[in-house]
């Protein structure tokens, strides 16, 4: 049975953020927190590999407590179970502290064969801490990955890896980081959300953690916010661009070369 | 779960309406997405394969499906609220079995039928006759603007009946498309919700047998108001739905669009409009949730749900002619949805009941002293 | 535990591509990391690892580098995670650094979160611009990165507590500065791994990749198209020039209702909305709801006959004209 944990994070909407002035943070009512888009390509990947292989799928996410409505939308789209690491000193976590709680969790739960991750969060966008959990755990992070098989112990995927693609083998426990073209994230059904409301959550906080002694969101974490702010609004240039047709066509020409966009190689015909 | 079926809604529904608008066509393709979210069987018994949800639920996953396709909405609404819903609450067990799970799937589509060309608000005067014969009753009559007319697979149909005995009265059949002697009309070239493909239906010697008759015999009557007060509400929500978004689109619409140097939004003369339509949606949706509240307590709702109807269709119908009118000319033309919203709204005031007839049971219940 | 006063030197992870050439992007970041180091008084060192890494040296001495550390071995011809983090994180021990900089890169954002998580220190990723902070009491000095955070939405400042200061930085940010300081010292280091510990077997021979095509909301560069085109004819250019230039096609809502397109490549309100390095609306009128859409582009070019269409207000180039002839000439130049 392979045991499937699918890491997801609950992120402010993006869209029409305001930052409140005198203290530079966001201004968090009114704005809709929602699972980070990333996520549910991961989601579906675990939940598609359970169709596969039978097995069981856990959804965790750390965060604070109404991080809880981010675990029953995934247990509405199909997972069974849920686990909420969540602790006020968990709080101001930078990706070295999550991935520091992360180990500890996992350290925990032991028995575990595929850790699924999207890309990145909509809002840190740091995108570090499948690579920093595959440090902190010792196990392989395979990356950019569009099949996967297993058999017994011995994940077998296809993957791109910097210019090449290749077919590759480890053993489990693996860490997946899961792009967003490869799958399309099915939709809640109104059962689904029915019964996740019935559905229990696992709780895990500082205390339930082995070694806690590292762990300090606000005092241990490396790097620090100092500021927030909002960018200043870009003002479009609307030049408008002079002369014949043809003239036109080379500016154009020129202003595309300016962001990298050449003619391509497409075959024999250019030899 | 209003986020959930707007997402769902978002990304599923809103690429197609357009389309079956302008196509007059209704999508297999979509009826197979809605079948994943359980749409089909919103309210239906788990074990008959639907999510088993409140009335509350279900308004807003009508509303929702609405807000981005009206026509689709409809579909949906009539579907669960007078197809299934009065299978469910009179249909014996055997009927129960038989089509539940096929309706809940999504994989037959079912719907309601009174109206008849010498009767629409006049419930009473229907002159479909099914005369008892054996096991069977023979069906004759026509049935017009059948909602799901040319999709369903088994219909609600309200027909007079006579027995061998002599008795006489009202019944409720179970009329199947694949019945001998059942015809679909031509799909009707309608104003608005253009995706529903709105038939006439005629029934010409069709032997239904009397095991398709609905609850007991004589409660035709019964059945036929009591499930038109159940899809009063799911019409409501719908028109909710269409309301809201035209709402949505005069506000962003009005931010953006620059006339004097100014955001439209910044005249009273539009702003006032955008008061006035959210005020009027949210009372609207308050009377919805009230009356699928007193449903899921089973308490009366007659009145409640005419009320409903009637004013979330008025307010409905307002606010699509409103933020036509905040968009102005762009309003007018196909690039932009307001004009659907517009068109499609107007029936909510008409089917199931017209808004006369909404006024007329209110006042009807007020004076029989439920007031 | 060492001192963060031990701390020195503005290090930056010279990364080679395909195994023939310095990263742009690396050298666009040393640019930068003189200027730290100038300001730190310390010293800029390229860390360079590869194989038969001796010939990218000349090319590094000419970014204004004090010092060049590399190691060249055959088994650094790919960038290999357990492998080049062991090698670099040993050297970080090693030498100590305060800052360390990284090209936002497939290898270059792994790297540096893995060897930040071994430091445990602190990483940021995709910095805009970094400052001295001289404010923190310690006579210490921090580097300040500014990030995008919240798709873009804010911009925070971040500090490191901890050393060395790590962050990874995406090509453009800053500009490659040329200058050659007198005696560049190069160090080389020998390569040392035991590479029995690999736990990702590669099976078989791997093959040149094929680009997955993207999403309309990741692509760089996008063609719009709306109803100045009048004609499906017109709007099928702009599938071959997006074909011809890599580009992603998407477009009004117009479109779809003609049925030239399909619907999810709609941009705007009710479809998708973009965040492109380029974009060009060809006959596109600039209704709000698809303005929106691609608000969030870096640079947009807009064609149209009516000069007084609203996509010109949205747009960074403006041109009058028929966008089925611009269209043409494009084309011309790109299929030649």
């Amino acid at each position: 049975m392979v045991k499937i944990f699918v890491l997801i994070k609950q992120v402010p909407d993006t869209h029409n953020l305001q930052i409140n002035r005198a203290s530079g943070t966001i201004i968090r009512e009114g704005i809709e927190n929602v699972i980070n888009q990333d996520d549910f390509h991961a989601l579906e990947f675990g939940l598609n590999l359970k169709e596969k292989y039978g097995g069981e799928v856990t959804a965790l996410t750390m965060g604070p407590p109404q991080a809880e409505s981010a675990l029953r939308e995934c247990l509405a789209m199909g997972v069974d179970k849920a686990i909420h690491v969540c602790d006020p000193i968990f709080a101001y976590s930078d990706t070295l502290q999550t991935t520091l709680v992360l180990k500890e969790v996992f350290d925990k739960i032991k028995d575990y064969d595929l850790i699924i991750t999207g890309t990145k969060t909509s809002d840190s966008s740091t995108g570090q801490v499948p690579y920093q959990l595959s440090e902190a755990l010792d196990i392989p992070l395979l990356t950019d990955i569009f099949s996967l098989d297993i058999k017994k112990n011995i994940v077998a995927c296809h993957r791109n890896f910097g210019h090449e693609s290749q077919n590759v083998e480890a053993e489990l426990p693996v860490l997946l980081r899961v792009g967003r073209h490869y799958n399309e994230p099915r939709h809640i059904s109104l059962l689904g959300i029915k019964n996740a409301f019935e559905a229990e959550i696992e709780m895990t906080d500082h205390a339930c953690l082995n070694s806690p002694d590292c762990i300090d969101g606000n005092m241990k974490s490396p790097t620090r916010v100092t500021k927030t702010e909002k960018p200043e609004e870009m003002k479009r240039k609307k030049e408008f661009l002079k002369g014949s047709t043809s003239e036109k066509v080379q500016k154009l020409i020129e202003i595309m070369q300016g962001h990298s966009i050449e003619k391509i190689w497409i075959g024999k015909q250019h030899l | 779960m209003r986020s959930s079926v707007r997402k769902f809604s978002e990304e599923v529904l809103a690429p197609v309406a357009p389309i079956i608008d302008r196509d007059a066509e209704f999508s297999w393709d979509t009826a197979k997405e809605l079948s994943k979210i359980n749409a089909w069987g919103i309210q239906l018994p788990e074990k008959y394969g639907g999510a088993d949800l409140d009335s509350i639920s279900y308004s807003i996953t009508i509303e929702e499906i609405s807000r981005i396709c009206a026509s689709t909405g409809l579909t949906v609404t009539v579907h669960n609220s007078v197809g299934a819903y009065p299978i469910y609450k009179w249909g014996s067990e055997e009927q129960k079995e038989k089509f539940l799970p096929d309706l809940a799937s999504g994989n037959k589509i079912t719907g309601f039928t009174w109206t008849e060309p010498n009767a629409g608000s006049d419930a009473s005067g229907i002159e479909c006759l099914a005369v008892e014969d054996g096991d069977d009753f023979v069906l004759n009559g026509s049935k017009i603007f059948v909602t799901n007319g040319a999709i369903a697979s088994v219909l609600v149909v309200g027909t007079r009946f006579k027995k061998e005995n002599g008795e006489e009265g009202m019944t409720a059949l179970l009329v199947e498309k694949d019945m001998e002697g059942y015809e679909i009309g031509t799909k009707e070239d309608k104003l608005g919700m253009r995706g529903n493909p709105t038939t006439s239906l005629y029934f010409n010697n069709v032997r239904v047998p009397k095991e398709n008759v609905l609850g007991k015999i004589s409660d035709g009557f019964k059945i036929a108001m009591q499930t038109l007060d159940v899809g009063r509400i799911g019409i409501a929500a719908q028109a909710l739905g269409i309301a809201q978004a035209a709402y949505e689109h005069a506000v962003e619409y009005s931010k953006g669009r620059i006339q004097f140097r100014k955001p439209i939004s910044n005249f009273q003369g539009v702003s006032f409009k955008l008061a006035e339509m959210a005020t009027n949606i949210d009372a609207a949706r308050l009377l919805v949730y009230r009356a699928a509240y007193l449903k899921d307590n089973r308490e009366r709702f007659t009145k409640e749900s005419a009320m409903c109807k009637y004013y979330a269709s008025k307010i409905a119908r307002k606010a699509t002619q409103e933020a036509l009118q905040v968009h102005g000319g762009y309003g007018y033309m196909k690039d932009l949805p307001v004009e659907r919203y517009y068109r499609d709204v107007k029936v909510t005031e008409i089917y199931e009941g017209t808004s006369e007839i909404m006024k007329l049971i209110i006042a009807q219940q007020i004076l029989r002293g439920n007031i | 535990m060492t001192e963060i006063s031990e701390y020195k030197d503005v290090w930056v992870f010279t990364e080679i591509k395909d195994h023939e050439r310095v990263d742009e992007c690396a050298l666009e970041i040393l640019g930068k990391g003189r200027e730290i180091a100038d300001q730190l008084n310390e010293s800029l060192v390229a860390i360079v690892l590869a194989l038969d890494a001796e010939q990218y040296i000349p090319v590094i001495k000419e970014h204004g580098v004090d010092k060049i550390v590399y190691m060249s071995h055959v088994e650094l011809k790919h960038y290999h995670e357990q492998i080049f983090t062991h090698l670099v994180f040993n050297l970080v021990e090693n030498h100590k650094p305060s800052v360390f900089l990284f090209p936002s890169t497939e290898a270059g954002d792994a790297l540096a979160a893995r060897v930040a998580y071994r430091c445990r220190t602190g990483l940021v990723s995709d910095v805009l611009d970094i400052e001295i902070n001289e404010e923190s009491g310690l006579n210490l000095r921090n580097t300040e990165a500014f990030k995008p955070a919240y798709g873009g939405n804010i911009n925070v400042k971040i500090i490191t507590k901890t050393r060395p200061q790590m962050c990874t930085i995406t090509r453009g940010t800053f500009q490659k500065q040329k200058s050659k300081k007198k005696d560049v010292e190069v160090e080389k280091v020998d390569y040392a791994y035991d590479t029995s510990n690999i736990k990702v077997k590669i099976v078989g021979t791997p093959t040149r990749k094929d680009k997955p095509s993207s999403k309309l909301s990741d692509a760089k560069f996008v063609i719009g198209g709306g109803h100045g085109l009048s004609s499906k004819e017109n709007f099928d250019k702009l599938f071959e020039l997006a074909k011809l230039t890599n580009g992603q096609v998407g477009g009004t809502r117009r479109p779809i209702i003609d049925g030239w397109m399909p619907e999810h490549l709609q941009i705007g309100i009710s479809g998708e909305a973009i965040s492109s390095e380029l974009y060009i609306g060809f006959g596109i009128s600039g209704a709000i709801q698809h303005v929106v859409g691609i608000s969030d582009s870096k640079t947009i070019i807009a064609i149209n006959k009516d000069p007084n269409a609203r996509i010109f207000d949205a747009a960074d180039y403006c041109v009058i004209g028929d966008a089925n002839e611009i269209l043409n000439g494009l084309l011309d130049y790109f299929t030649v």
